[in-house]
């Protein structure tokens, strides 16, 4: 069972320190400090940009112009951004009615087009960005790429990436 | 190529990058060096023995132009190694790219690899003119298509059938926009690998029947994808905004510069669709992708799939 988020959560959007790209229907934020970069859907943008720390899920939902069953989706979408860490002062997990995820989404499916859509991706350094991870064999260590799952970077002289045990 | 000799060795670096590292790599005995200029980005090479210069002024991509200034935006530093005459003693030629050593090894040619990789990587990240996505990139009927990836992902395997299939070549390495979402050409031959761990292989595109594209062209197609043994094709749409962060996770500058990084690329992405499945073999997949009419790169062609017989696909990078 989830807990219920109490209604003294105002939560408050992380403005400092972003990068932020308006397109059509969605927006890109990009945290300078954690090198996240986040997609949000013109729903969670909304929501996003109500969180002002004065305003309750109940308030939030409210602008949105929801009835009560979309605070629902309103706590899931609160959910979703304080997991990208776009929003602080949110405690309670979401749904906060014992609802799962997936009857949530389906509830709002029904009524409105009021689904949370926040996709998180971690943007690597420049060597990380073209080099992927090393396969059995492929040098490896300090200027090089890591090793793939599964293989360990090591050699006396030489570091390659092999299979533990191997020799 | 012309270049500019250094006089003044060791090569400063400018402010942003100087470390205090580098300063003790400025210590060593610097014999030689040149500057050059790609993309905006100035790039020092200096060297410990002399015979070192004519072989990497010959390794310089054909974008790079002369450069005689004092300070650069990164240093390249290599120190030929190997076994003197009379001595049992054999020193590694080392590669450094400001104070990071980027090879170590007794293969004279390996660390000569490493050199072009950092040089190319150097530019893509610190340009401040383009913003280069790493990928390969085709022109068709007057579009880019660009397929982000790292490598070994199986992208230069997929660009050299689009290729043979008719599509114009613009890069198998780098995917370079500007400030207009254009996708500009990154002039080399395509680089192939039999093994993961074998060395890349040229292979000219006039030799597959290719041809180079020279303009820059919008982009009209993104595809997210790599190989899987037995692989299907089943291209699912990407909204604008995943696929613009599918673009920044392959942009080296993408930690550097993501505010232009953004701009550029949410520029391009104004008049591209973007897709993304896995893939089994390149000749199945490549008929599917160019067959899509220009005017309807959009939603009917996304219906089609491919189921592909498991094979072994020898050739990947």
């Amino acid at each position: 069972m989830i807990k219920q988020p109490s209604n003294a959560n105002r939560p408050k959007a992380v403005n400092s320190g972003l990068v932020v790209q308006e397109l059509e229907n969605e927006t890109l934020i990009y945290s300078l400090e954690s090198h996240k970069a986040t997609c949000l859907n013109a729903f969670s943008a909304r929501v996003w940009r109500l969180c002002d720390g004065t305003r309750t899920v109940d308030d939030v939902t409210q602008e949105l112009g929801l009835d009560d069953s979309g605070a629902d989706t309103v706590a899931l979408t609160l959910k979703k951004l304080a997991r990208a860490d776009l929003v602080t002062g949110f405690t309670g997990n979401a749904p906060p009615s014992g609802h799962t995820r997936r009857a949530v989404i389906h509830g709002a499916l029904a009524v409105t087009a009021a689904i949370p859509i926040v996709t998180t991706m971690t943007i690597p350094t420049a060597v990380q960005a073209t080099s992927g991870c090393g396969g059995e064999g492929a040098r490896c260590g300090t200027g090089y790429a890591p090793c793939c799952n599964g293989l360990i970077c090591r050699g006396r002289f030489t570091r390659r990436c092999r299979r533990p045990g191997d020799d | 190529m012309q270049t500019d000799e250094c006089s003044g060795l060791p090569l400063a670096l400018n402010e942003r990058w100087h470390t205090p590292c580098y300063e003790k790599l400025c210590k060593l005995n610097w014999v030689a060096g040149f500057g050059v200029i790609s993309h905006g980005v100035k790039i020092g090479v200096q060297v410990s023995d002399a015979s070192l210069i004519p072989i990497l002024r010959e390794r310089l991509p054909s974008h790079a132009e002369p450069y005689g200034g004092a300070e650069f935006d990164t240093v390249m530093s290599v120190i030929l190694g190997g076994q003197d005459a009379g001595s049992r003693v054999r020193r590694f030629h080392l590669v450094y790219q400001n104070h990071t050593e980027v090879c170590r090894s007794h293969v004279l040619d390996e660390a000569l690899d490493r050199f072009d990789a950092f040089f190319a990587l150097a530019v893509a990240a610190l340009s401040p003119q383009r913003i280069f996505v790493h990928g390969g990139a085709v022109a068709w009927q007057g579009r880019a298509i660009v397929i982000p990836g790292q490598s070994l992902s199986g992208k230069s395997t997929l660009i050299m059938e689009l290729v043979r299939a008719g599509a114009t070549y613009l890069s198998d390495e780098f995917a370079i926009f500007d400030s207009e979402g254009h996708v500009h050409p990154y002039p080399k031959p395509i680089s192939m690998r039999k093994t993961p761990q074998s060395r890349q292989v040229d292979v000219p595109v006039a030799s597959i029947g290719g041809v180079e594209g020279r303009e820059p062209v919008p982009l009209g197609l993104v595809i997210v994808t790599s190989y899987e043994e037995g692989g299907r094709w089943r291209p699912q749409p990407v909204s604008t905004g995943e696929g613009i962060l599918w673009l920044l996770s392959n942009t080296p500058a993408g930690r550097l510069a993501p505010e232009r990084a953004l701009r550029f690329l949410g520029n391009a992405a104004t008049s591209a669709d973007f897709i993304k499945s896995t893939r089994g073999e390149a000749s199945d997949v490549v008929p599917l992708i160019l067959q899509r009419p220009e005017a309807s790169m959009r939603q009917d062609w996304l219906n089609h799939s491919l189921e592909t017989e498991p094979s072994n696909e020898a050739h990947r990078s």
